[in-house]
């Protein structure tokens, strides 16, 4: 018996460049030639359209740098800003803006996409 | 010569999605990178004794720019907090950099006025990092004065 061409296509390759959020098109296409591997790419992937997904108005942008940053208003009022850099570095801290100063609720430093997609709910 | 902990320091803010949360009309902390390593700023107070509005700097390439103030002691502070919040040191150097490879046409005439807030040029991955991005937030967060920019529709 033999294996169906299908099945032997990785599950990153079901998912070409054009299939991407246009946000994670621009951190896909790197900076100054450096370019993020396509495991960040594809974790890009997942974070943004669980943002996207679970959060109103959600806000992704490509810094100067390069990274893939979130600024993001959770379900309860709660700010959750993140970053995922071009060597696939993801960071994420939660904060409350309404008090002044605004204050750090939460640090994930390192923090895991399980993590992330956990604030997301 | 350090720059004193009550001098108000201007930071141009780019009419973009990267500096500015259209829907929080807040600062992003995305403002606080810089392509050059070195955050470039502006000293208000000299300006004004010098009879010059800040806003008379956004020109050219500045166009649409808003403006976001802390104290160059606000920047201290920050630091030392995010370098507590993660047990990582975040050594930030503010100088006075009036120089021609600091400042660019047609800004020059303002040289005076410029100076230069250095952390870590990027930070490695890890507690640097971690140091770096609390640091910007922090800023982010909590400045002074903050005139938007003009955003396109």
């Amino acid at each position: 018996m033999t294996t169906p061409v299908s099945n032997l296509i990785h599950p990153d390759q079901a998912n070409p460049p054009a299939a991407l959020p246009p946000i994670v098109q621009e951190f896909a296409a790197g900076l100054d030639g450096v370019i993020p591997s396509s495991e960040t790419v594809t974790m890009a992937s997942r974070l943004a359209r669980a943002a996207i997904a679970n959060t109103v108005e959600p806000e992704l942008a490509v810094d100067v740098d390069g990274a893939l940053s979130f600024d993001l208003r959770l379900n309860n009022g709660l700010l959750l800003l993140a970053e995922l850099d071009i060597a696939g570095y993801f960071d994420a801290s939660v904060y409350d803006d309404k008090t002044s100063p605004a204050v750090r609720v939460q640090r994930l430093p390192g923090a895991s996409e399980a993590q992330f997609l956990a604030l997301l709910k | 010569m350090p720059v004193a902990d009550d001098v108000i320091l201007c930071r141009f803010i780019r009419p973009h999605r990267d500096h500015w949360s259209v829907r929080d009309q807040r600062l992003k902390a995305g403002a606080f990178k810089d392509s050059r390593g070195g955050l470039s700023v502006w000293d208000v107070g000299l300006l004004e004794q010098h009879s010059v509005p800040i806003a008379d700097l956004l020109i050219d390439a500045l166009s649409g720019y808003g403006q976001s103030h802390h104290t160059a002691g606000d920047y201290r502070q920050f630091a030392d907090d995010a370098a507590a919040a993660v047990n990582h040191p975040l050594p930030v150097e503010i100088e006075r950099r009036t120089g021609d490879e600091f400042v660019a046409e047609p800004w020059r005439k303002w040289s005076y006025a410029h100076i230069q807030v250095e952390p870590p040029a990027s930070g490695n991955a890890g507690s640097e990092k971690d140091a770096l991005s609390e640091f910007r937030r922090l800023l982010a967060l909590n400045a002074r004065l903050i005139i938007p920019p003009t955003m396109g529709n």
